[in-house]
């Protein structure tokens, strides 16, 4: 167990002094960095939810994919573009929020796609997809 | 020693020569104890902070005063010490907050007659009084062996909570476990906070789901702090540590007065009010098609570090969040470009529609940065009842009495002008930048169905769409055209929103607006 995963250790970062009198002071830590687990805190991924989204990218909306900028085996990370879907009149880019590997690519340049279509899939933490 | 391990220092001192002041140093004594120190030994291996230990940091330093320490459960048997709930009252950055932490190491802050009852009478006490509300929550739910008492015990907690909501700001905080009718208490309080592989929230669990449906799935992936902020749209802040959990309290009550009838603080941020930066009046592209972060604009607007954005990780489409306007709270209201075209659908509007109305309850003026192209079509959205979330933006906009104040940054398309506080919904003040194009729909779907003929017609049809689509551009969408209709109170360079807006604040402060006299309306959910 990594230091980071004893709870113990957690306990003393839970007893942490509070942060002392924030309104007074006006700067204070980004809420991204103290949000749950989150491993695309300040990333802007283009994805209106980012669930899920260190094993797979879904279409966030219905579209036409312009541009894919990765291939299988590729290594991206955080806040790399993946692939560039325009709908509603507007260029999307898709980002991923992790360091990951990309797993399968499936879809192309020029398809339709439906919402929901799956774009990227990434390999799964310690073991490679089968 | 034990004394050592509460902050609550007893304040008087205590001889202990007195046998009366030793019994009640020995009782007060135990009472803080809660379960024990075996179970508080418990509770920290599990990485997890005792009920006072989080009172501890979420109050200002010794201003905590507990009431009822001495309550008992009444069925008897063995002492349940507070009944698994620690009530008081303390300051939060020197105002009055009344407070219930949950205490697990008593029967599992499982929630019986006595500890409903003193979480009630305290909840009372801050509606008398108009002050604020903040739970902490850890429980396993009803006590079982106190059956009906304990299912009355959360209605009467529910019942409060919704008589006092808009009265008081209540605030939730999960700490651990809250299943069953319990997560219906935060439900219905203002703000909901979670803390990562740490607080579970849902009506059922995972083993009666895999029985009944047989869905197989953990706690983590049912209700964790991760499926509330970013897929149920639960979790309006969450939080790694149930320290960063608690000062995410602190400061976002920082924005908020104590009551429905007072002013949010102003708060001196230090940040010049005419800070005009240069970088945003090329923010936006010349390409329509072009994204660009509605973030980074509110950024250069807002005061310096001061947006404190509620759901940030569901519905990105949309943005709200609590900021300041030289130093006074707003209500800030945004659609993100850069995610998804920045369109309006379901869970946006729902998002948005909570928040405005949240503003409004606690006299927040609300800053509407505007950019959407319209609501998403599709079967999904429409059979999903798209219809009946946006109608929410449009009733919690025209509801909202305070000053409304919007900006049109890019795109203001058909019904998503309307509904995103525009002056036909009321709004004080509206605003737009150069780039603004407010139409009923897009230039190149308005042409399209305008000038089919021409465009078939013409020798190179798509050279003519995009000929006429710009001219239409010109034409219609202009923020010229829309000022000159009398809909905009100006076009302004995008630097010279900041100074224009506070400005604007200042002006908009006493506003009174009369409302017809009615039981309440019929608000579409």
């Amino acid at each position: 167990m990594t230091d980071k995963d004893n709870p113990k250790n957690r306990v003393v970062a839970n007893r942490r002094r509070r942060q002392s009198n924030p309104i007074a002071k006006g700067e204070i830590a980004s809420p991204h960095a103290l949000r749950a687990g989150a491993r695309n805190d300040t990333i802007p991924t283009g994805l209106p939810s980012d669930y899920k989204s260190d094993e797979r990218i879904l279409a966030p909306i219905p579209g036409v994919v312009m541009q894919v900028f990765v291939e299988v085996g590729q290594r991206v990370a955080p806040g790399e573009p993946l692939l560039v879907i325009e709908a509603m009149k507007m260029k999307n880019t898709l980002r991923s929020g992790h360091a990951l590997t990309v797993a399968g690519v499936h879809v192309r340049a020029g398809e339709t796609i439906p919402a929901g279509k799956l774009l990227v899939e990434f390999e799964r933490k310690g073991r490679l997809r089968g | 020693m034990m004394e050592a391990a509460f902050h609550t220092a007893p304040k008087e001192p205590m001889p202990k020569t007195d046998p009366r002041l030793q019994e009640l140093h020995a009782r007060r004594t135990a009472a803080r104890t809660g379960g024990g120190p075996e179970r508080i030994q418990k509770q920290h291996d599990k990485g997890k902070l005792t009920a006072r230990e989080r009172l501890d940091l979420l109050l200002d330093p010794d201003s905590f005063n507990e009431t009822e320490p001495y309550a008992a459960a009444r069925a008897g048997g063995e002492p349940v010490p507070g009944d698994g709930v620690v009530t008081g009252f303390g300051q939060v950055d020197g105002r009055t907050a009344f407070v219930y932490a949950q205490d697990f190491t008593v029967q599992g802050g499982t929630l019986g007659e006595v500890q409903s009852a003193k979480i009630c009478r305290l909840m009372d006490l801050a509606l008398q009084n108009g002050k604020p509300v903040v739970g902490l929550l850890d429980s396993g739910g009803a006590r079982i062996q106190e059956g009906i008492q304990s299912l009355n015990g959360y209605g009467e907690i529910f019942r409060r909570n919704a008589l006092a909501s808009g009265v008081i700001p209540q605030v939730s905080v999960m700490l651990g476990p809250c299943a069953g009718g319990a997560a219906y208490s935060p439900a219905l309080t203002d703000l909901i906070v979670m803390v990562a592989k740490q607080s579970f929230m849902f009506l059922t669990g995972p083993e009666v789901i895999k029985a009944v449906t047989h869905e197989a799935v953990d706690l983590e992936g049912l209700g964790g702090a991760e499926v509330h902020a970013a897929v149920s749209g639960t979790a309006h802040l969450s939080a790694a540590t149930e320290a960063d959990a608690l000062a995410l309290v602190r400061r976002a009550l920082g924005y908020l007065p104590s009551n429905h009838r007072k002013q949010p603080p102003f708060v001196e941020a230090g940040d010049d009010p005419q800070r005009m930066d240069p970088a945003l009046d090329r923010l936006v592209p010349l390409d329509p098609s072009e994204p660009y972060s509605m973030h980074a604009a509110l950024q250069a607007i807002l005061d310096r570090g001061s947006l404190l954005e509620l759901l940030p990780s569901w519905a990105k489409n949309a943005v709200t969040g609590f900021a300041r306007l030289g130093g006074r709270a707003v209500g800030v209201v945004a659609q993100e470009p850069a995610t998804i075209a920045g369109v309006m659908d379901i869970d946006s509007a729902d998002k948005i529609a909570r928040f405005v109305r949240l503003c409004d309850c606690f006299n927040l003026p609300l800053v509407t940065f505007v950019d959407s192209p319209g609501f998403l079509p599709g079967v999904a959205q429409e059979h999903g009842g798209v219809i009946r979330h946006g109608a929410k933006v449009l009733y919690a906009y025209s509801e909202a009495s305070v000053p409304k104040i919007s900006v049109i940054t890019r795109k203001a398309y058909g019904g998503a002008y309307i509904v995103m506080s525009s002056r036909s919904l009321g709004a004080d003040l509206a605003f737009a930048w150069p780039s603004a194009e407010i139409a009923v729909m897009g230039a190149e779907g308005a042409v399209n169905i305008l000038q089919r003929e021409a465009i078939a017609a013409a020798p190179d049809p798509a050279a003519a769409r995009k000929a006429l689509a710009d001219e239409y551009r010109k034409k219609y969408s202009s923020p010229y055209g829309a000022a000159a209709a009398g809909f905009l109170d100006d076009v302004i360079a995008p630097s010279e929103t900041r100074p224009r807006l506070i400005a604007a604040l200042a002006a908009l402060e006493g506003k009174r607006l009369p409302r017809p006299d009615r039981k309440h309306g019929n608000m579409p959910v």
